[in-house]
């Protein structure tokens, strides 16, 4: 997997790409510091991440997104995952995860 | 040919603790490459005469490395190879032929029959020593990956065993769901050695049967510390399994409070009531269990996120399992697996089999640890 940062102002926009499994659990972590200490500084109040390139995701990927998804709150900062593919809807589906954070088709 | 000077600097210390055999029926030639091997700090140097003396002495020790002669009385060389290849023991055992045939093809058979390496007589010492440095070199880094993978091995076992005694076996599964009325199967796959899937079917009391299945984050040796994790509040909260929805949520509230952020786990929990056929469930992270009655088939559908994010808030759902009806509760590692959607295999299942799990579960490799449970009303 891989991912990549872009600020626009106060907005981080994070393009994921690849398969997200415990496999890749070092790159979550990078993923989770690196948002977290955006986030704490106060310099980014919007968080948007694409999942268009995502193939596949599993629940310790769901784990991370939690965790990311908590430290934004804390920080009211707000939280958009944009384009998952038909199966990652389906597991975020079964998670809710649509009540806490805004999920754009 | 003087020696070639050794520098103690480019010696690595980890071959005061290297243990070399030579096999030569020249005592000349043994003179030599022990005085090699002394100055490279060599800590243990072996000698053999021939074949059968090295084999003893290999067998016994598992040296590091071997200098073999071809050309030896009673067992040579290439028959010394040939043996010892056809030992799994000594698949890795670095064996560096020094040899006077000259020609490809002996060379070529040597490494046929399992050389590492062949150096040609007369030696050129300088390079001998550079040889036996680096297959030393190779030989210590397999140990040590040796060593480090028997460690782990060791690690997963006493996991391993740790699971085992905290997982249903299928049978005794069954004999406590015959009790209740049911017929229960199930299968347990890991998709490394062990995972970090967990079920449990316990007694509520005469009327009341508990099932309780937890997908926990990670896989293998992390996947199974989390779910023994999990257990462990699986047991202190079981009382509250009267009410399902709420046994989640003190499970999910007691998994935010100890993992720091680190832990989180799918799970479906349900009572059956013998008496009325009732099941009260709950579920949050984890797919929809199936409800197969007469010829449809419909999913239980709750939702909520994982446990362990510590805002899980479900309440109790309730269906009614009717006589021939059957349940099926599963990991995500089942659907992850198979090709059509879960409702679509069920459909064309056998659902009277008694190893209906069993044949359900997909062959060949997972990409996610499965639990699946089947539970028939009779």
């Amino acid at each position: 997997m891989a991912f990549k940062f872009r600020r626009e102002g106060s907005e981080l926009a994070i393009y994921i790409s690849g398969v997200l499994t415990f496999h890749q659990h070092k790159e979550g972590e990078q993923l989770v510091y690196q948002i977290t200490t955006l986030v704490d500084s106060g310099e980014v109040t919007a968080v948007r991440m694409n999942f268009a390139d995502v193939l596949r995701m599993d629940s310790h990927w769901l784990g991370v997104l939690i965790r990311i998804l908590r430290r934004v709150k804390e920080k009211s900062a707000s939280f958009i995952i944009e384009k998952p593919n038909k199966d990652i809807c389906k597991l975020f589906d079964i998670v809710e995860l649509n009540r806490i954070a805004e999920i754009r088709p | 040919m003087p020696l070639p000077s050794s520098t103690s600097e480019d010696i690595p210390a980890e071959f005061s603790r290297a243990h070399i055999v030579i096999v030569d029926d020249d005592p000349t030639n043994r003179v030599l490459l022990r005085s090699v091997c002394e100055k490279l700090g060599v800590g243990i140097i072996d000698e053999a005469e021939d074949g059968i003396a090295a084999l003893e002495l290999i067998t016994r020790f598992q040296p590091d490395l071997i200098l073999l002669d071809i050309r030896m009385p009673r067992m040579d060389g290439l028959e010394l190879m040939r043996q010892l290849r056809t030992n799994p023991a000594f698949d890795s055992l670095s064996i560096l032929v020094q040899t006077s045939l000259q020609g490809e093809d002996d060379r070529v058979r040597c490494f046929n029959l399992g050389a590492t390496d062949v150096v040609s007589r007369p030696f050129h010492l300088g390079e001998l020593k550079a040889r036996i440095k680096a297959h030393l070199r190779s030989a210590i880094s397999s140990r040590v990956l040796f060593d480090f993978r028997n460690r782990i091995q060791a690690h997963i076992e006493i996991t391993h065993a740790f699971l085992d005694a905290i997982l249903p076996e299928p049978e005794k599964a069954n004999e406590l769901a015959l009790t209740y009325g049911l017929r229960c199967s199930s299968v347990y796959r890991p998709h490394d050695e062990i995972g970090g899937d967990l079920w449990s079917l316990r007694a509520l009391d005469d009327d009341l049967l508990s099932l309780v299945l937890v997908d926990a984050s990670a896989h293998g040796l992390a996947g199974a510390i989390n779910a023994l994790r999990v257990d462990c509040l699986v047991q202190e909260y079981h009382d509250e399994m009267r009410d399902p929805g709420t046994f989640l949520n003190k499970l999910d509230a007691a998994m935010a409070k100890i993992s720091f952020g680190q832990l989180f786990a799918g799970a479906i929990a349900l009572n059956f009531n013998k008496t009325t056929g009732e099941i009260r469930y709950a579920g949050s992270g984890i797919p929809f269990p199936l409800l197969a009655s007469n010829g449809h088939i419909v999913e239980l559908k709750t939702r909520g996120l994982p446990l362990g994010s510590g805002v899980v808030s479900l309440t109790t759902a309730s269906a009614t399992l009717a006589p021939g009806d059957t349940l099926v509760l599963y990991s995500d590692g089942w659907s992850e697996s198979i090709a059509e959607e879960p409702a679509a295999i069920l459909g064309k299942a056998n659902l009277h089999r008694p190893d209906l799990a069993e044949s359900l579960a997909p062959e060949g490799t997972l990409i996610d640890d499965l639990t699946l449970i089947t539970l028939q009303r009779r």
